[in-house]
């Protein structure tokens, strides 16, 4: 083939070119770490990475649904504790009020004790995690007690977290069978405070009878919000559980998408070197190849 | 016997050729560089021969030299397949150029991203399902959403702007093709006007055939060159430039000798408003596939294109129908704002229709009511009796909105529902159509890469017979130089021959 000093002087060009463009695309794999810049670059990895992309956005968000609806648990965990060992301690103040041969000024007392608790129950049946109401359903705006002791605005609908794919825990404990209110609103209180109540009035009208017949409702209502907070309980461990597995699955879908779109440092540097060396090959190649011709050796 | 004086006649021939000879070399030598440019040769032929009797027979003396012909280098296969192999680079080259810039236009994968809004639109509707009484989680999504619709108006906007500018691009290539015509059929009555007169121009021949060369980028062309039959004794041709699809039936010539066909330069609009290629009696023209730049335009303007945009709008109205279908069976904080919908076509706001409104990446819009008032975003199931409480807890729809980011289940209890995306769910949708795009433009650049390669290897087999050899030339130089110089020397040893005769007869 019959070589010209335009095509030796092309060839070089595009060589060179070349050389220059693979630098310039490992350079940019280097500085923005991602061996996939656009979707060109690898068709079926980028429909990977972004489908890895929105899981991860969606079980970041169920980490986030998850720590919220443990806080909220833990928070409902907590004030049914007290109120356990409260109605304990109605339950002790009970079997002492029983005891017949108690002064009429002690019982008075012990009703004052008994009120007090009351008062107490009914604020912790108003209590709010952030702005809600945590014992009135879905009526989160609403107190699940009124001050005057009546109930109820709020409903026994579950509050649910979402924290997988189709997937929905009920984080709130039903606070109409806790406090054991009938649903529709009466003015009059039901249940466990009107337990209280009567035992408060039984107290003040040294009605140690009726005191002791008491106790079974009493015994009732603690065995209730005992229930009531085991069933909480397996529910904060399966949130456990499923804020463990959302964590695990979160790390292996961000390998997953490192493996995909992260470039490979120790190759592509290694790559990035032995180009580098090319390009410098050529260009000193290209500098003795290009000057000479016979003009430069004719007088 | 031959004449005395017929060693100086062989010697001034010599001289002549050999100076012309140089000359064709330094032309040559000042062409080196010059783009189209074609390495000329000398054809130097020996002349006929004198017949000098000599004992009883005849004897055939050379005469010398003479310059017969000045030749240019080339091949017209060569040439042939260098605009084939052209007009297909060119092509892919166009083509890879649009489909990046649609590529750029999508920013994907990025944090800048359609798919990266989605999924924060998504997540923001997760966050208000936990907290549906707090008017900030409300406003985070109504941001998001406008986040997103923002996305995909500057998509729309974009890809149409993009589709404005291929078709202007394809009017200025219809003007190139006519203006390219017209310098060939100027240029073939000069070559005519030459060749007619007995000369072979090579210059103005490299002028047509670079003419052609930079014709066959924008569509494919074949060259028709024939004997012109009316001069039987003189080398004239004609020649005729064919342009298109080479197996067309229909009529494709753009210049025939000295006659051009141009294009019409202000074609018809079709349905689009977009500009069609007709010739100027408004006959199609039959560009053949995959062939040139304005094949590439034509197809990314009336297909690619309009095929993308196809598809954003299918995802905007897919998640426009999604969203709204469950956004109707609820209500948010304000008593009777049930039923509305969350996304529309930026015509109506509290009134809604009753089918879903059909909406385009151009026009979804966050319904303008809830953008003024957040609280009439639904979160929770519509209550029973339609008109009383609103149970402010309940973010039981925007759970089932948040939960269309990984599939359709909260769809499948609509009744009346129909789902027009053909994906798992609507990031998948969109993804596979990324990667399509993707294979596209993949396609293009290893479709470019390919004919890179083949032009290439054509340019060089073109240049390697073409091209001027600064070598070659430079030897040339010497050995036409040293003829020369031969040839004087022949010069002043006759010289020194006549003198010997003349003064044969003269006596001191």
């Amino acid at each position: 083939m019959r070589i010209t000093n335009n095509m030796l002087s092309q060839s070089l060009l595009r060589n060179l070119e070349s050389a220059q463009g693979r630098m310039d695309q490992m350079q940019n794999q280097l500085s923005s770490g991602h061996r996939i810049s656009r979707p060109s670059d690898d068709p079926a990895g980028i429909q990977n990475a972004m489908r890895l992309k929105s899981n991860i956005s969606s079980v970041e968000q169920w980490k986030s649904n998850a720590d919220a609806a443990l806080q909220f648990m833990n928070t409902t965990d907590s004030t049914m504790g007290d109120m356990t060992s409260m109605l304990q301690r109605v339950r002790e103040l009970a079997v002492q009020g029983a005891n017949g041969t108690l002064a009429t000024a002690d019982r008075g007392a012990i009703a004052d004790e008994v009120d007090q608790i009351s008062t107490q129950l009914k604020m912790m049946a108003n209590t709010q995690v952030g702005s809600k109401y945590m014992f009135s359903g879905t009526a989160t705006d609403k107190e699940l007690i009124l001050s005057d002791g009546s109930a109820s605005q709020a409903n026994g609908q579950d509050i649910k977290f979402e924290v997988g794919n189709n997937l929905s825990i009920p984080v709130s404990v039903n606070g109409q069978t806790l406090f054991g209110l009938t649903s529709t609103n009466t003015p009059t209180p039901t249940g466990m405070l009107s337990t209280l109540n009567t035992l408060s009035s039984d107290l003040r009208s040294n009605d140690s009878t009726g005191v002791s017949n008491l106790l079974g409702d009493i015994d009732t209502t603690i065995n209730n919000v005992v229930d009531q907070r085991a069933g909480l309980g397996a529910r904060i461990n399966r949130m456990t559980a499923i804020q463990g597995q959302l964590d695990s699955t979160s790390t292996n879908m961000q390998d997953n998408l490192s493996s995909i779109q992260d470039v490979d440092m120790a190759k592509t540097i290694t790559d990035f070197t032995s180009q580098q060396n090319v390009y410098k090959a050529a260009l000193s190649v290209g500098a003795k190849i290009i000057e000479p011709s016979l003009v430069d050796f004719m007088r | 016997m031959n004449s005395t004086f017929f060693g100086l006649e062989l010697s001034r021939r010599a001289l002549e050729s050999q100076q012309v000879a140089l000359n064709i070399t330094g032309h040559n030598i000042a062409n080196a560089n010059t783009q189209g440019y074609t390495r000329q040769i000398a054809n130097l032929t020996a002349t006929t021969p004198d017949s000098i009797p000599a004992m009883g027979r005849n004897l055939s003396l050379g005469s010398g030299v003479t310059l017969d012909t000045i030749t240019r280098a080339r091949d017209a296969f060569v040439d042939r397949q260098f605009r084939s192999e052209t007009s297909k680079q060119q092509y892919w080259g166009s083509k890879q150029d649009s489909l990046t810039k649609v590529e750029s236009i999508l920013n994907e994968p990025s944090d800048n991203s359609l798919s990266s809004d989605m999924n924060q639109f998504w997540t923001a509707w997760s966050d208000l399902s936990k907290d549906p009484e707090n008017a900030g989680a409300r406003s985070v999504v109504s941001e998001r959403a406008q986040e997103l619709t923002d996305s995909f108006h500057n998509i729309a906007q974009q890809v149409s702007d993009l589709k404005e500018n291929v078709d202007a691009s394809i009017k200025v290539q219809i003007t190139q093709i006519n203006s390219y015509g017209q310098q060939i059929k100027d240029l073939n009555d000069q070559i005519k006007r030459a060749e007619v007169a007995g000369d072979s121009p090579n210059d103005l021949r490299d002028q047509r055939d670079s003419l052609v060369d930079d014709l066959s980028k924008i569509v494919s062309v074949r060259v028709v060159e024939t004997k012109d039959t009316t001069f039987a004794d003189r080398n004239v041709n004609s020649y005729k430039v064919i342009i298109g699809n080479e197996n067309s039936t229909s009529n494709n010539v753009l210049v025939d000798d000295s006659t051009l066909n141009s294009l019409d330069t202000n074609p018809t609009t079709d349905l689009n408003g977009l500009s069609g290629i007709a010739w100027s009696d408004s006959t199609p023209v039959d560009l053949g596939t995959k062939l040139g730049t304005l094949s590439a335009d034509l197809e990314t303007r009336n297909n690619d294109i309009p095929d993308f945009e196809a598809q954003v709008d299918a995802l905007a109205q897919g998640i426009a129908d999604a969203v709204n279908a469950l956004h109707r069976t609820g209500q948010g904080l304000t008593i009777g704002s049930g039923g509305i919908d969350f996304f529309t076509d930026g015509t109506y706001s509290t009134s809604t229709p009753s089918a879903l409104p059909g909406v385009t990446a151009a026009t979804i819009t966050l319904n303008s009511a809830i953008e003024t008032d957040v609280n009439k975003i639904a979160t929770g199931t519509t209550p029973i009796d339609g008109t009383t409480t609103v149970t402010a807890g309940d973010g039981s729809i925007a759970q089932a909105i948040s939960s269309l980011s990984s599939g359709w289940n909260a769809l499948k209890s609509l009744s009346g529902f129909t789902n027009t995306i053909s994906a798992s769910s609507l990031s998948d949708f969109y993804a596979a159509n990324v990667a399509q795009l993707g294979v596209k433009v993949q396609q293009a650049d290893r479709m470019k890469a390919g004919e890179d390669v083949l032009v290439t290897n054509v340019t060089n087999q073109r240049e390697s017979l073409s091209g001027v050899s600064l070598d070659e030339e430079m030897t040339n130089l010497v050995k036409f130089q040293k003829s020369y110089s031969a040839a004087a020397r022949m010069v002043t040893m006759m010289d020194d021959m006549l003198s010997t005769i003349m003064n044969m007869g003269i006596t001191k």
